[in-house]
C-alpha cells in the first residue's frame, strides 16, 4: 500500500450483516414470459405430445413396422389397423410413429448442430477478427461453392442410409450459410459498449462471445434452430424420395410421404398422416419459435417486466 | 399593439400507442410578433418538438390535434398537406437538430439551394444560381462559387449547419423553428451558429422559436421564454423575468441544476428527483408535484391554470403553480430555498497537499498514430492520422482530471489507449504503479484491470439488454473470481451506493430510465474497488435536472472513496464543477493544462480563452454584454503534421501579432511552458 492512501473499500464491515436476498432466477423469469404467451404454449403441447407419440407409440402399438400383415394389404384405417396398411401389409400407424421419430432426431441433432457450430464461429470471427476472422470466412466462401447436395447423396448412399451418418454430413453442409449471416449480425455487437465494457473489466474473449454476444442475436439463433428443424426434413425428404436418404426397412416422414403422395387417389391415408404429422411439427416449432423470442428479447411486446 | 405573426391557440396534441393515448401537448398558448424570438425550454419528451412540428404541420396522419395555429392571418390546423405546403419554406421554416440527416447526402448543395429558391418561385436558373452563392456568402461559407457543387459530406458538421440556415434563408422567411439547432455542434462552432440566426433574424426581420433544453442559449437568443413540462407550458415570461424572478419551482430546479462556468465557489448542484410522469390518462393534478419539493395537498386535487402573477412594472409574468405567490426571487420559499441543498462530504483527502499524495494513474508521452489506408486489394500506406501527439498527465488520489477540447482532439482516443493498456513506443502508462508495458498475461491482466474502470457516455448501450441489473454489476466481479454468494452481497450494497433500490435488481436495463442507467454504469465500475475511473462524457446524453444528480452522485462517491476520476467532457460548465486538474486538448495535444481555477480564471493560451468565451451563461445580463471571442473555422485536420503551431489557422492572438512573431508560430512547434502542477501552456506568447 502506497503512503497516505486512504482508500477504504466500499464497506465489507456492512457485508456480513446483508442475508442473501432470493433473487429471481434469469430462466424462472424466461419461463414466466413464455407462458404468458398462449399460442406458444399451444405449440409446445403440440411439440411434446408428438414427441410422446414418436417415443411411445411402438411401445403401445399392436404391430411392428416392418412387420408384414397379409391378411389387410392396402387396407383403409379400421379398429385392427389405426392409420391403415400399405399395399405391402405395412401397419401405418407404426411406421407414421417410427417415422417421426427419425424424423425427429435427424431434424433436432441437425438444427441443434448447425446452429451452434454456426453461432461460435460467426460471432467468435467477429469479436477476435484479425487473423481469426479473415481464415474463417475464407473457410466459409469455399465452402459455400462446393456442390453441397451431391456430396450429401454420395455420403448417405455409401452410409446405406444410416441416420447418424446422414445427420452428421447434413450439420457439415449445413452450418456457414448460417455462420456467414450470424458473423454480419456479430460485427455490429462488436462495436456496442458493453462488450468494449466487459473486455475492459477483464472478462476472457470466449467468455464474452457466449455472455454477451450470444445472448444478443438470440432471437435470430432461435428463428435458425425453427428453420433449420424444417429445413432438415426438408432436405431429408428430399434425400429419401431419391432413394439416397433413410432406407427401407427403415422409415422416415420424407420416405413415408413419399411413397404416400404415388397413391394419393387410391390410399389416400398413405399420405396424410405422415403429413399431418410433418406439418403438426412444422407448425408447433414456429409457434415455440416465437414465444421464445418474445420471452428471450427484452425489447419485444412483453417489455422488460418480469 | 400589432398583430401578432404567430397565434397558437390552446394546441393540443395526440398520439394514440399500444398502451393508451400518449397526450403529447395538452393545451399551449402563445402570441409571436414578428422579429422577437420565443425560447421554448424543457426536457425530453415535455412536447417541445411535438409543438414545432404541429405548427410546420408535419406531424403523422394518425395524431389528433385540436386548437388553433394562425399564421400571418391564416388557420394552419386543417389544412391540406397541398396548401401548406405553399406555405412551408416560403413563409415559415425549419431548422433542424441534425444538419446531417436534413441535407440529402446524392445531391450537391447548389441544387438543393437552387430547389428551395425555384419551388415557391419563378426564377430564371442565371438568378437563382446567383443568390444561391449570395446565401451561401450570407452564411459566411468560404469560396462558395466553388463549394456549391460539394456533397453535404465533403462539409463539416457546423458548414452543413450553415447551409440549412442558407436554405432556410431563401425565400425571406416571415418565421424561423430552430428546434435544437445546435445541440450536435461543439462550443466554438454553437457560438457561430447562434450569431449566424440572429443575423438572418435581423436581415430577413423574422419571428424565431428557439427550442432548446440549454437554458445558456435561451438566455443568449430568446426575448420571451416558455418552459414547458409535460406538454403544458408552466412559466412564461420575458427572459429577464424568467432568469431573475423564477416563480415555478419546476424552473427553479431547471435553473439550479446547470453547473455554471462563472461560478467559482463549489456548490453542489441542485438535482430534480424523480422523473417525468408519462403523460398517459394523467390524473388531473399538477404533473409536477411528485418530484415537488415544496407540494402540499391542494397539488394532488387540480391542475394549476397558467395565471398571471406579474404586476404592473415587470408585465406579463405567467406561471402554473398555486403557490408562486409564496415564492421569492432568488428561489425562495418562506426564506428558504425551495430547493434544499444536498450535502457533500468532505473528502478526508482534501487537507492532504497534492504532492503527498500517490499518483494512481501516470501517462508519460503517451502518441497514438492511425494510418490512412488506399485501395480494395493492395493497401498502400498514403499517410497517418496524428491522433494523440505526446501527451503526459499524472493523476493523484482522490483527484479529478478532465480532458477538455471539441469532437476529433483525440479525447476519447486517450482514454481507449489508457483502457487497451497500449504500450507506449517512447512513452509509458503506470496505473498505480505498475507499467502497462510489465503486463503479460491474462491474470496480470486481470489484476490491473481492477484498478482502473471505466463508465460509458451512452447509459443504454454500455449495458446489455440481455442481463439483468444484478449480473450486469456482478460482471467484473464474477471477472476477478469472486463467489456468487459475496457478489451478491455486494450488488446491493453498490445498489444503494449509487441511490439505487437493491430490489430492483432483477430487472432488465430497459426498465430504468436514462439516469437510473448510468448509476448502474457507475455502480458496475464500482464493484471492483478501482482506485481510476475512467469517465467518457458521463452525463452528456442526460436531461440536465438528472445530470445535476449523476454530477452530485460522482462528487459524493470521490470523496467518499477517494477515488481518482480521468473525465473527458465537451461541456466546460460540467467540468468545472467536478474538475480539481484540467487540461485542454486540442488536434491531440494540450495545449493548456493546470488547476482548474487558475485555467476558468486566468485562462492564457488563446484555443482556452476562445473555448471559454463560447459557453453560453444561464444569465441573460452577463450573457448578452459580455465580450466573446468567436473563432473562424473548423478542427483543422489531424492528418499532416504541422511544423508550428496547430491552433494557428483560428488563432485570434495571431492575426494581431506582427509579421516576425507569426512567422515563430507557424515554424516551431510551442512546447508546454509555464510552473509544473500548476498552469502550463502551450503559446510562446503567453
Amino acid at each position: 500500500m502506497p503512503r497516505n492512501s486512504i482508500q477504504p473499500a466500499v464497506g465489507p464491515e456492512t457485508t456480513a450483516l446483508r442475508l442473501p436476498r432470493k433473487r429471481m432466477s434469469k430462466w424462472e423469469l424466461y419461463s414466466r414470459r413464455f407462458r404468458r404467451n398462449r399460442p406458444a404454449v399451444a405449440g409446445l403441447v403440440i411439440f411434446a405430445v408428438l414427441v410422446l407419440f414418436a417415443v411411445v407409440a411402438p411401445l403401445l402399438a399392436r404391430f411392428d413396422h416392418i412387420e408384414l400383415d397379409f391378411l389387410n394389404l392396402g387396407e383403409p384405417p379400421s379398429g385392427e389397423h389405426w392409420f391403415g396398411t400399405t399395399s405391402a401389409g405395412n401397419d401405418t400407424f407404426a411406421q407414421v410413429a417410427i417415422g417421426l421419430q427419425r424424423s425427429l432426431m435427424i431434424a433436432v441433432a441437425v438444427s441443434v448442430g448447425t446452429t451452434v457450430i454456426s453461432a461460435v464461429v460467426g460471432t467468435a470471427a467477429a469479436y477476435f477478427s484479425g487473423m481469426f476472422e479473415r481464415l474463417t470466412l475464407l473457410l466459409i466462401h469455399f465452402l459455400m461453392v462446393v456442390p453441397t447436395f451431391l456430396l450429401l447423396a454420395m455420403f448417405s448412399n455409401d452410409s446405406g442410409g444410416d441416420w447418424r451418418i446422414i445427420s452428421l454430413i447434413m450439420i457439415l453442409i449445413g452450418w456457414f450459410f448460417p455462420a456467414r449471416v450470424i458473423w454480419t449480425m456479430a460485427l455490429s455487437l462488436r462495436e456496442r459498449e458493453y462488450v468494449h465494457a466487459a473486455r475492459y473489466m477483464g472478462v476472457p474473449g470466449m467468455k464474452i462471445v457466449l455472455r454477451h454476444m450470444l445472448p444478443n442475436i438470440g432471437s435470430l439463433l432461435v428463428i435458425n434452430f425453427t428453420l433449420g428443424v424444417v429445413a432438415a426434413v426438408m432436405i431429408e425428404t428430399g434425400l429419401s424420395f431419391l432413394g439416397f436418404g433413410v432406407k427401407i426397412p427403415d422409415v422416415s416422414l420424407g420416405s413415408l410421404i413419399g411413397s404416400g403422395a404415388n397413391t394419393i387417389t387410391s390410399a389416400p391415408w398413405l399420405f396424410y398422416f405422415p403429413a399431418a404429422a410433418l406439418t403438426l411439427l412444422t407448425v408447433s416449432m414456429a409457434l415455440v419459435a416465437d414465444g421464445l423470442r418474445d420471452a428471450l428479447d427484452p425489447t419485444s411486446a412483453a417489455g422488460g417486466r418480469a | 399593439m400589432t398583430n401578432p405573426l404567430l397565434s397558437v391557440r390552446d394546441l393540443k396534441v395526440s398520439f394514440p400507442s399500444e398502451t393508451g393515448t400518449v397526450d403529447a401537448v395538452r393545451g399551449i398558448s402563445f402570441d409571436l410578433e414578428a422579429g422577437r424570438t420565443l425560447g421554448i425550454v424543457g426536457e425530453s419528451g415535455s412536447g417541445k418538438s411535438v409543438t414545432s412540428l404541429a405548427i410546420m404541420g408535419l406531424l403523422d396522419e394518425n395524431v389528433r390535434i385540436s386548437g388553433s395555429i394562425t399564421f400571418d392571418g391564416q388557420e394552419l390546423l386543417g389544412k391540406s398537406d397541398k396548401q401548406l405546403s405553399a406555405i412551408r419554406g416560403n413563409g415559415l421554416v425549419m431548422i433542424f437538430q441534425d444538419p446531417l440527416s436534413s441535407l440529402t447526402p446524392v445531391f450537391n448543395i447548389g441544387d438543393q439551394l437552387i430547389e428551395a429558391l425555384t419551388v415557391h418561385r419563378k426564377l430564371s436558373k442565371r438568378a437563382a444560381w446567383a443568390r444561391a452563392i449570395e446565401l451561401l456568402e450570407t452564411v459566411g461559407i468560404p469560396d462558395p462559387e466553388r463549394r456549391m457543387k460539394s456533397f453535404p459530406h465533403e462539409f463539416s458538421g457546423g458548414m452543413r449547419q450553415r447551409v440549412v440556415i442558407a436554405i432556410a434563408m431563401a425565400n425571406k422567411p416571415k418565421l424561423i423553428i430552430a428546434d435544437e439547432p445546435t445541440t450536435a455542434l461543439d462550443v466554438t462552432i454553437q457560438a457561430q451558429i447562434l450569431d449566424l440566426i440572429s443575423k438572418a433574424q435581423s436581415e430577413t426581420g423574422a419571428a424565431v422559436i428557439m427550442i432548446t433544453h440549454d437554458m445558456g442559449v435561451v438566455a443568449k437568443t430568446a426575448d420571451d421564454v416558455l418552459v414547458m413540462y409535460a406538454g403544458k407550458p408552466v412559466e412564461k415570461a420575458p427572459a429577464h423575468e424568467l432568469f431573475h424572478r423564477t416563480r415555478m419551482p419546476y424552473s427553479i430546479g431547471l435553473l439550479g441544476a446547470i453547473p455554471r462556468v462563472d461560478k467559482a465557489e463549489k456548490q453542489p448542484l441542485v438535482p430534480v428527483k424523480g422523473n417525468p410522469p408519462l403523460l398517459i390518462n394523467l390524473p388531473d393534478a399538477c404533473p409536477f408535484a411528485s418530484r415537488c419539493p415544496i407540494v402540499i395537498d391542494a397539488c394532488h386535487t387540480r391542475e394549476p391554470d397558467l395565471v398571471d402573477v406579474g404586476n404592473e412594472e415587470v408585465g406579463e409574468h405567467h406561471a402554473a403553480c398555486i403557490r408562486s405567490h409564496e415564492i421569492t426571487d432568488g428561489g425562495l420559499i418562506d426564506g428558504h430555498p425551495v430547493f434544499p441543498l444536498p450535502d457533500i462530504p468532505e473528502s478526508a483527502l482534501a487537507g492532504i497537499p497534492r504532492e503527498d499524495r500517490p499518483v494512481t494513474l501516470e501517462v508519460r508521452n503517451m502518441t497514438k498514430t492511425f494510418p490512412l489506408m488506399k485501395g480494395a486489394f493492395l493497401k498502400r500506406k498514403l499517410g497517418e492520422v496524428h491522433a494523440i501527439r505526446g501527451i503526459s498527465f499524472d493523476i493523484r488520489e482522490g483527484e479529478t482530471m478532465a480532458i477538455v477540447g471539441e469532437s476529433g482532439c483525440g479525447k476519447t482516443t486517450t482514454l481507449l489507449q489508457i483502457m487497451d493498456l497500449v504500450e507506449q513506443v517512447d512513452g509509458d502508462i503506470l496505473i498505480s504503479g505498475t507499467s502497462v508495458a510489465d503486463v503479460r498475461g491474462g491474470q496480470a491482466e486481470r489484476t490491473l484491470r481492477r484498478d482502473v474502470q471505466i463508465v460509458f457516455q451512452d447509459p443504454m448501450g454500455a449495458l446489455d439488454p440481455r442481463m439483468t441489473v444484478a449480473d450486469i454489476i456482478a460482471e467484473p466481479l464474477r471477472a476477478i473470481g469472486t463467489t456468487k454468494v459475496e457478489s451478491e452481497t455486494r450488488v446491493d450494497e453498490l445498489m444503494d451506493l449509487v441511490g439505487l433500490d437493491p430490489s430492483h435488481s432483477n430487472r432488465f436495463p430497459s426498465a430504468f430510465s436514462g439516469g437510473q442507467r448510468q448509476r448502474i454504469g457507475i455502480a458496475r465500475a464500482l464493484a471492483t474497488n478501482p482506485k481510476v475511473v475512467v469517465l467518457d462524457e458521463p452525463v452528456s446524453a442526460l436531461d440536465v435536472s438528472i445530470q445535476a444528480g449523476v454530477i452530485n452522485l460522482l462528487d459524493e462517491l470521490k470523496a467518499k472513496l477517494g477515488l481518482s476520476y480521468l473525465f473527458v467532457a465537451h461541456d466546460l460548465s460540467v467540468v468545472r464543477h467536478i474538475a480539481d486538474r484540467v487540461a485542454v486538448m486540442y488536434l491531440g495535444a494540450f495545449v493548456e493544462h493546470g488547476s482548474v481555477d487558475e485555467i476558468f480564471e486566468n485562462p492564457q493560451h488563446p484555443y482556452t480563452q476562445a473555448l471559454l468565451s463560447a459557453i453560453p451563461i444561464p444569465d441573460p445580463d452577463i450573457e448578452r454584454t459580455r465580450e466573446r471571442i468567436v473563432l473562424t473555422g473548423d478542427l483543422a485536420s489531424a492528418t499532416d503534421q504541422v511544423g508550428g503551431c496547430s491552433f494557428a489557422s483560428r488563432c485570434q492572438l495571431f492575426k494581431v501579432l506582427p509579421p516576425e512573431d507569426q512567422a515563430r508560430c507557424l515554424g516551431e512547434v510551442p512546447p508546454l511552458t509555464g510552473a509544473e502542477n500548476a498552469h502550463r501552456n502551450a503559446c510562446h506568447f503567453r
